[in-house]
């Protein structure tokens, strides 16, 4: 059962950004229905409270609204998926870039080991299919 | 909610006392059967002597394991794993002892009943009960001539109230004796040392009542008794205020240990 | 909002240790709470004097504002750390026996749960396995509508399935007006169930805050923080 979650920050925050990267991939698509908090908290093995304000904290910034007695819903605001995607992608870049650069790579070694990458991955995806 | 107690308490002891009640209400009828034939026979005689022993010891282990089912009861309810249930319950510790206390003493007094019963079994059809029967009318009779009728109702009175009195006061000094004992780190250990000790400061209080008794002059106190039946009366009297004293200082141990001083394993 | 739980100046002395020394202790409604500390901090002794297992030797104890007693267990479920069923009843014996002297207690909830456990319920719980004897112990606690629950040592000794299991039974029994106290030493696989922690060393309260607060504040997980605390 459960989500992993890593040790120096807060859960609830943890568990935002679990349900922004499930709604960013799809999972949850724009106007879709979320479980309650409880089958949510099951799910992810945390206390209902902290649940709950994960998704209050989510409603609060427009990526969820809630119908009332009727449970809550993704936003069919494509503005705000498409923001969250770019911050999701700005931040996951930096982590990279910032983990290089503690190599003291130059910004052209950089640049070449993205493309290496990227040509080694896409190989291994075409042998795979 | 307190009704439930009580039929908890009841069926946890009855669980083990009925099969043990049955036995003996059983071998008791087996062996008034065996004596209605009278076989001249070596094997017959053996089995009916064997059925005769069975029920002699099932009246035995009835009289022992009642008092025994009771305070192991007691103990294993209130102060094993049992007890951090038991004590969970929305009651006091006060009704959880009068509850073992009401329950322990109607298990004694079916004990007797079932005793009384199985040697009735036993003697009916013979011409046993008539001459008991015969015995208790003349005993009766000469008492009641000695004695008028209500006398003699005030005298049975006293002796019921003593039977009852003790009764109480036995079970209560187990109960006593546990609740000290569970301090210790060995609780049997320390339940048999605390019953030891209780029995000898009675003594050792009745001793010292009956020296002053003695002190005060006996002579004197002989002037109060009219007759025979008050000098009775009045002698039972005092058994009778002990046990109620005992019952009422047991009581109040066991209920300071079950609530200042619980100590559950 | 009354406390579920006080402490004021709150001591326990046995004969010749103090398992409590003037702990002073607030817990609100609707959490859920973890009494984390090493073997022999008090923690079971805090826990059975606010069942009325023990008599404080000084100081005061309310529940929902008012003294243990009577009325105080209506409103209180308890689960002890080691096993306190009736081991001759059967367990359906044990869940009429629940529904008898506990008001609150719900035995749809028990039915669902215990068909979930999938176990004969005619059996005797002496005959079930040790693991069994504590789910349904667990599950008969959790299945009273209790105001709050005292949960000693739910998940130790118990394998990984066991634990996740526990732990899923309290998420989903959990109300938001109910508050569950859990005391255990394996603070990492409970961490991510709790609201509220609670550190207590050699009969002391050292710490009383959110999980939050702290890994916000310590930039560590409460296990982490935990470790720090009490090294020895």
């Amino acid at each position: 059962m459960s989500w992993k979650f890593t040790n120096e920050r807060p859960i609830f925050l943890q568990l935002t950004e679990r349900i922004e990267l499930k709604i960013i991939k799809g999972d949850y698509p724009p106007g879709g229905k979320l479980e309650t908090v409880r089958e949510l908290a099951l799910m992810a093995g945390v206390n209902p409270n902290t649940m709950q304000r994960a998704l209050a904290e989510l409603e609060n910034i427009g990526v969820l609204f809630s119908k009332r007695g009727d449970g809550r819903y993704v936003t069919e605001d494509s503005a705000i998926i498409t923001a969250l995607r770019d911050r999701y992608v700005a931040q996951k870049t930096q982590d990279y870039i910032s983990s290089l650069r503690e190599l003291s790579l130059s910004d052209d070694a950089i640049l070449q080991a993205v493309s290496d990458g990227l040509r080694s991955n896409s190989n291994e995806r075409k042998r795979e299919s | 909610m307190l009704k439930k107690l009580y039929r908890y308490e009841f069926y946890s002891l009855f669980r083990s006392l009925l099969p043990i009640y049955g036995a003996a209400l059983g071998f008791a009828l087996l062996s008034r059967l065996t004596y209605l034939f009278d076989f001249d026979n070596l094997a017959f005689s053996i089995i009916s002597g064997m059925v005769t022993t069975v029920y002699v010891f099932s009246i035995i282990a009835v009289a022992i394991i009642g008092i025994v089912v009771v305070v192991v009861r007691f103990y294993r309810n209130l102060l094993k794993e049992e007890g951090y249930l038991t004590f969970s319950l929305p009651f006091t510790p006060t009704q959880h002892i009068l509850c073992k206390l009401i329950c322990g003493f109607v298990v004694i007094l079916l004990d007797a009943a079932v005793v009384i019963l199985s040697l009735f079994l036993l003697g009916v059809g013979t011409d046993v009960l008539p001459m008991l029967w015969n015995t208790f009318k003349e005993m009766l009779s000469s008492v009641l001539e000695y004695t008028g009728t209500s006398q003699l109702i005030v005298t049975v009175i006293e002796i019921a109230l003593m039977a009852i009195c003790s009764v109480i006061q036995s079970i209560l000094m187990f109960y006593a004796s546990i609740a000290i004992g569970q301090q210790f780190k060995s609780r049997v250990g320390g339940a048999v040392v605390a019953y030891i000790a209780l029995y000898a400061a009675v003594q050792t209080v009745n001793s010292v009542l009956l020296l002053l008794v003695t002190a005060v002059n006996i002579n004197r106190l002989e002037m109060f008794f009219e007759n025979g039946v008050q000098s009775v009366q009045l002698t039972l009297l005092f058994p009778l205020l002990e046990s109620i004293v005992l019952s009422v200082v047991y009581f109040c141990i066991t209920r300071h240990f079950l609530t200042q001083k619980l100590n559950l394993e | 909002m009354t406390p579920i739980l006080e402490c004021k100046t709150l001591c326990k002395a046995y004969k010749n240790t103090v398992a409590l020394n003037n702990v002073n202790l607030q817990v609100n409604p609707g959490r859920i709470v973890g009494l984390l500390g090493p073997n022999g901090s008090g923690k079971t002794t805090l826990i059975k004097l606010t069942n009325g297992l023990l008599t404080p030797t000084m100081g005061e104890l309310l529940i929902d504002g008012k003294p243990v007693g009577v009325e105080t267990k209506k409103i209180v479920s308890y689960l002890p750390d080691r096993n306190f069923l009736a081991q001759w009843m059967t367990v359906d014996q044990m869940v009429d026996y629940f529904a008898d002297f506990y008001e609150d207690f719900s035995r749809e909830r028990a039915d669902g749960m215990l068909q979930n456990l999938a176990i004969d319920r005619t059996r005797k719980i002496k005959t079930l396995s040790k693991g069994n004897q504590e789910k349904v112990a667990l599950i008969l606690v959790m299945s009273r509508v209790a105001k709050l629950y005292l949960l000693d040592e739910p998940i130790a000794g118990v394998d990984p399935a066991t634990r996740d299991y526990i732990l899923r039974t309290i998420i989903s029994n959990y109300t938001e007006n109910a508050t569950i106290l859990i005391s255990t030493h394996l603070i990492s696989d409970v961490e991510q169930v709790l609201n509220d922690v609670i550190f207590i060393k050699q009969g002391n309260v050292v710490l009383c805050d959110t999980v939050d607060n702290i890994r916000q504040r310590e930039q560590k997980s409460v296990d982490d923080y935990f470790r720090e605390v009490f090294k020895c």
